[in-house]
């Protein structure tokens, strides 16, 4: 059929010699437009890799966000649970205090009794929090690390000088605690065994020498701990400081990222657009000469 | 009527055309293809996301978990001897060094004092086997909605397989302790601290030796030590979760990274279709200019 079809043209291509420079001109002006309808595909190409790279690049900043997201909502969460467990514990040392003073429950709870649970339960926390930090080469107690040097930079452009030195003060008292809390012998404060009916009895009457009131080693290992939690709710803020302005800049950057989509897209459709015209009028033209060749041949055979 | 082709030049120009013909047919063919790829690939990151997020809520709720363990743990751990203590100084004993007699002297109703601190001597051992079972319920609601990820705690049972307790077995821990107690029946123990019956209770505070409250202390001594296994079992999953979650952004970033490559391929594939139908026009257009310019 297109063998026919050839043949046609070639015998209207004969016929058209009166009319040549016409039919030059047309097909020039089809060899034209076709170089730019191909320079206007070849730019939609250029166009279209670039979107596709910013598209990669806007997957890439929407899981960013997310994470952020996520890890805001679940560390926020983590500090919640941190602040009323401190407060609670608070208020359970308050009226630690007060009922210590009565000869009988300092008799029955003493210092061991009281304080020993929740510096084990810290102290192994603590161990578990060092090893993750490690993992992730992050000095945490070390407030020169780098890690928290762009924390620190990250925080005082989005809030401002004082909320960075704030936070600055916050990360250095947090690793001076720490280092205090991590010094403690996890083993002194386990109370595995279970005591004797001699041992009961011995802190029974001996209850002056572990009263709650009095200072002691392990009164002073509490205290530390209870600093060190509080340490951890102040560089908690911070913290989360920082990963509110990472969501916000990704936030930022993903509205960046979609109007130059939206724009690059906008051109790419134009352009295609051109080049579809530009095809098409290329198109006519050759239907001009195809259905002009047939006409020609029915006018022959007629 | 049938004419022959006399330049080479047109056979060229025919041949050019024929390819690039072709080619647009190929790359459009090659297009679908890629889409069908880029599909599974975005079918591939939404599971991934999916996945990730449930890994990222499973290890919330173990977080959840290690909070509520360390909060029974610190609160039995203080009492660990509040009731014995309580027990020896407001009841008559017969350990001589003891001031209970003056303890006892200064409450306006020892008799009841005797049996509330009995009475909550033994609650509080029903409140640590009550830990246990609380936690071991909050482990199974975990860890039965994502079997998958749990297997080593799964067991067959009958042809099914159903999760293992992470409960201690009571008998085997108090069989531990079995050298330091005196009456070595665990049954009774065991009766006494999860009933609900008061009945039991008065019973056991009616009749039970120093001795016996001795036992029950010690069984439930253990018992809080054992709370702290648990800790170790969220520290260990924990890690496990969080390693996962490590291996599969790895994944997400590859499959991230492929569905660039075939989004670019694809489009390489559609914009390389239009290219060749635009060429095989503007050699069509050349062939005209050709033929009508030879005159054939």
């Amino acid at each position: 059929m297109r063998l026919f079809r050839f043949t046609l043209l070639q015998s209207y291509f004969i016929f058209l010699k009166k009319h040549k420079s016409k039919a030059l001109g047309v097909i020039n002006l089809g060899i034209f437009l076709s170089i730019f309808a191909l320079s206007a595909a070849l730019i939609s190409f250029v166009i279209e890799q670039k979107i596709s790279n910013k598209q990669t690049e806007l997957i890439n900043n929407q899981i960013e966000s997310r994470w952020t997201i996520t890890s805001i909502s679940q560390f926020e969460n983590l500090m919640t649970q941190y602040h009323s467990a401190y407060e609670n514990e608070d208020t359970k040392l308050s009226d630690k205090y007060l009922i210590s003073e009565t000869k009988l429950i300092s008799r029955i709870e003493n210092a061991h009794d009281f304080f020993s649970p929740y510096v084990y339960v810290t102290t192994k926390e603590l161990e578990t929090f060092a090893e993750l930090f490690a993992g992730l080469e992050f000095e945490v107690d070390n407030f020169q690390d780098p890690y928290y040097q762009d924390f620190f930079n990250t925080v005082r452009s989005y809030y401002g000088d004082a909320h960075a030195d704030n936070f600055i003060e916050n990360v250095k008292e947090f690793g001076e605690m720490y280092k205090k809390v991590k010094k403690i012998d996890l083993e002194d404060y386990n109370y595995k065994k279970i005591p004797s009916l001699s041992d009961l009895v011995d802190e029974i009457i001996f209850y002056d020498n572990f009263h709650v009131n009095h200072s002691s080693k392990i009164r002073d290992d509490y205290f530390d701990v209870m600093l060190f939690n509080r340490a951890i709710l102040y560089w908690g803020e911070g913290i989360l400081k920082v990963y509110r302005t990472y969501d916000f800049i990704y936030r930022e950057e993903i509205e960046r990222l979609n109007n130059e989509i939206i724009d690059l897209s906008k051109k790419e459709k134009n352009i295609i657009l051109i080049t579809f015209f530009f095809q098409f009028i290329i198109f006519v033209i050759i239907q001009i000469f195809e259905v002009g060749s047939i006409n020609y041949q029915i006018r022959k055979l007629k | 009527m049938r004419r022959q082709l006399k330049s080479n030049k047109s056979i060229f120009l025919i041949v050019i055309i024929a390819i690039f013909t072709l080619s647009s047919y190929f790359f459009d063919q090659m297009a679908v293809r890629q889409e069908d790829n880029l599909r599974n690939s975005q079918i591939k990151l939404e599971n991934l996301n999916v996945e990730i997020d449930n890994l990222y809520s499973i290890s919330n709720q173990l977080t959840s978990i290690s909070e509520s363990i360390i909060s029974k743990y610190i609160t039995l751990k203080r009492k660990r001897n509040f009731w014995i203590k309580s027990l020896l100084l407001v009841t008559e004993t017969d350990t001589p060094s003891l001031p209970n007699k003056v303890i006892i002297k200064s409450f306006g109703n020892p008799e009841y004092v005797n049996y509330m601190v009995k009475n909550r001597f033994i609650r509080n051992l029903r409140n640590i086997h009550l830990a246990h079972f609380e936690i071991d319920n909050k482990f199974y609601e975990i860890f039965s909605s994502n079997e998958m990820l749990f297997q080593k705690f799964m067991k067959n049972e009958n042809g099914e397989k159903v999760l293992k307790t992470m409960m201690p077995d009571f008998e085997t821990v108090f069989q531990e302790i079995s050298s330091e107690i005196n009456d070595k029946n665990f049954k009774k123990y065991n009766q006494i601290s999860t009933t609900n019956s008061s009945k039991i209770r008065d019973e056991a505070i009616e009749r039970y030796s120093l001795e016996d409250w001795l036992d029950l202390h010690k069984y439930g001594f253990i018992l809080t030590n054992k709370i702290e296994d648990y800790m170790d079992i969220v520290e260990e999953e924990d890690k496990i979760i969080t390693d996962k979650i490590d291996q599969k952004e790895i994944l997400r970033q590859n499959t991230i990274e492929e569905i660039s490559k075939d989004t670019n391929l694809k489009n390489t594939y559609i914009l390389s279709s239009i290219i060749s139908q635009i060429l095989s026009l503007l050699f069509l257009l050349i062939l005209f200019r050709v033929l009508i310019a030879n005159k054939l």
